[in-house]
């Protein structure tokens, strides 16, 4: 069974004036049960509106998403919350890690809602991404690098079927960034956990198995470019 | 208690320290002061109230009631004057008075001990009387109660305490109320007792017999027969309504003080003093309510990222909600801690002040009703100020809020 399938999915936004604006048009999308995928494409071409969508954030105009075989867009949305909380993990390219708290409470943050606070795990990931000597330092007293590693361990800590990436290596250097790439994709195999991730960046997705245009997923980006 | 509302909740407030003292700071004063005030006016005026030594009215030469009662049972205030000790006498004669007056025992003031008041009285105030039901004055240790034709002396516990009084010690007293040093009686006082802790006025006092006041040397010797009031214990409280129109309407000599009814006149003239610490009280609660609110209000601003992120991790709407009114609710419950040391505070210096300048013991320390509403009132205020920053939290839109999108 596929661990993500999507069908016509469709999503606007209100504009300013005149009609809403859509930002998204996917017609179809499928992903394999602990599968890689890397998807490129331009800046504020509308891919975190569809990470957004995949992870029940917001609700599509039309369309569905099946993620292990239920339809996120039929669940209302304590149930889509409960779904993110257990099933799905997320890397963000500003890290969002929470400021008043440490490393270790911040990967146990990411327990508090999904499977419950679990302390050993968490210590395991964190020594899994080499901050076993920073657990207690907040995040404003780690370097990007450290912080974004922290996040990765966040975004692993319910061992969730889907972990996705939005620019994780936006803010790294090439250095941190080729070994970012490398901890989410090593952590993401060891914990058996698919990996969406979208960039930019053509050297972050030349990395991936199977990597994919977002114009060539995304029909209103197509459209773009033909015109 | 890692993990969920409540956890994120403390950690907040500890990120956020300062406001969260600066608020529960000002929820500890308001909480602190409307218990103060409340709790010391009604211990106030019922321990002065029932703090009567066991007597019901005092008769004493004409003046103020308020003066004969505060000076008499209080021993504050200065005397008005002095009636003839011969007024037992004509009390006894009265039929009316006779039948309505259980006892009737003289008491004469005027001098010192380095400012403790010594006042004469009769063996029967402490051999006879009761001063609270079933309690009759005790002498600590050896001592015994003095003898009323010798120069001898009973010290309250408070005064003995102070001045350093035992039994067998000598002093000789001061004259006036006033202790001034070089204002000394010749006569020489010997302590035979100390009386033992009432946590009434009459621990203040070094008890003589009444002669002793009487014949003192450099007292006037055309008074040497007058006291300054006889203590009165009723046989039914109903008789105040025969006396006081008798001696306060009809004679001219004398006025009788019924101690009750005039403590709480005394004490109702300190109304508007209570209403405006009342009032202070009440602004400050809810300026309290008004700073949670701004604290909280302002940090969400900084917090709709947060709270973006927490939703992003799988946190509901309604957790975040509750996060916000845990928050409010620790603020709070952290000042109401602190309200409650406050008010200890206050209780403890307010005790101190009563016992040193009256003897009362105030109950301040003991449960009142007002110590479960006064903090239930200000957690509710605290809640319902909550509640516009936890609609906000409740109503964060996660998209728009979680950073830069690709």
């Amino acid at each position: 069974m596929a661990l993500l399938e999507i069908q016509n999915l469709s999503k606007s936004y209100p504009a300013p004036a005149g009609p809403d604006t859509q930002v998204l048009d996917v017609p179809a999308f499928e992903m394999d049960t602990g599968s890689r995928v890397a998807i490129h494409g331009e800046s504020g071409s509308g891919k975190t509106t569809f990470l957004h969508l995949v992870a029940g954030i917001l609700r599509p105009d039309r369309g569905t998403i099946f993620l292990e075989g239920q339809d996120l867009t039929q669940l209302p949305e304590s149930n889509r919350d409960r779904l993110r909380a257990t099933s799905i993990g997320y890397v963000f390219q500003t890290f969002n890690l929470l400021q008043g708290f440490t490393c270790l409470e911040n990967v146990m943050l990411g327990m508090s809602f999904g499977s419950g606070v679990n302390e050993s795990r968490a210590r395991e990931l964190l020594e899994k991404v080499d901050l076993a000597d920073r657990l207690s330092y907040r995040p404003s007293q780690l370097s990007v690098g450290q912080q974004q590693r922290v996040a990765v361990a966040r975004a692993l800590a319910n061992k969730p079927k889907l972990v996705l990436a939005d620019e994780p290596t936006g803010n790294l250097d090439p250095k941190n960034s080729r070994a970012a790439i490398d901890l989410i994709q090593q952590l993401c195999d060891e914990e058996g956990s698919g990996l969406m991730l979208v960039s930019h960046d053509l050297k972050v997705v030349d990395s991936f198995p199977n990597q994919l245009s977002w114009a060539s997923l995304n029909r209103v980006i197509s459209k773009e470019t033909r015109t | 208690m890692k993990g969920g509302a409540l956890w994120i909740a403390w950690k907040s407030l500890r990120q956020h320290a300062l406001s969260t003292w600066i608020a529960s700071g000002s929820i500890a004063l308001a909480g602190g002061l409307l218990m103060a005030v409340w709790a010391l006016r009604s211990q106030a005026e019922s321990t002065f109230t029932e703090a009567n030594g066991g007597f019901d009215a005092v008769l004493g030469p004409r003046g103020s009631q308020l003066q004969l009662v505060l000076n008499s049972i209080f021993h504050l205030e200065a005397s008005s004057g002095t009636i003839p000790m011969s007024t037992a006498t004509l009390l006894q004669r009265n039929p009316i008075v006779r039948s309505a007056i259980a006892r009737a025992i003289p008491i004469a003031g005027g001098d010192n001990y380095k400012g403790y008041r010594i006042v004469g009285t009769s063996l029967e105030l402490f051999e006879d009387h009761e001063y609270k039901e079933g309690r009759k004055f005790k002498i600590i240790g050896n001592g015994r109660f003095f003898n009323e034709d010798a120069k001898e002396a009973l010290v309250g516990a408070f005064a003995a305490d102070k001045l350093g009084l035992k039994v067998g010690d000598s002093f000789q007293p001061y004259h006036g109320l006033t202790y001034i040093e070089g204002t000394q009686h010749a006569d020489v006082y010997k302590v035979t007792g100390i009386l033992e802790t009432t946590s009434t006025p009459v621990d203040r006092v070094i008890w003589i017999p009444i002669k002793g006041i009487q014949t003192m040397e450099g007292h006037r010797k055309d008074l040497q027969n007058d006291v300054s009031a006889f203590l009165i214990k009723l046989r039914s409280k109903k008789a105040i309504a025969i006396l006081d129109p008798m001696f306060n309407k009809q004679g001219k000599d004398y006025t009788f003080s019924s101690i009750t009814p005039v403590m709480s006149r005394f004490f109702q003239k300190f109304a508007w003093f209570e209403k405006i610490l009342e009032l202070v009280a009440y602004l400050v609660g809810l300026v309290s309510a008004g700073s949670i609110l701004a604290i909280l209000y302002n940090s969400m601003n900084d917090k709709r990222r947060e709270i973006a992120i927490l939703r992003s991790l799988g946190a509901r709407r309604v957790t975040l909600f509750s996060m916000v009114v845990f928050q409010s609710m620790g603020i709070a419950l952290l000042g109401i801690l602190l309200s409650f040391l406050f008010y200890i505070l206050v209780a403890l210096i307010v005790t101190g002040i009563v016992r040193d300048q009256t003897g009362v013991a105030l109950l301040l320390f003991q449960f009142d009703p007002l110590f479960i509403w006064v903090p239930g009132s200000m957690l509710t205020l605290a809640i319902f100020s909550g509640l516009l920053p936890a609609i906000i939290a409740y109503k964060t839109e996660v998209s728009r809020n979680l950073g830069p999108t690709s």
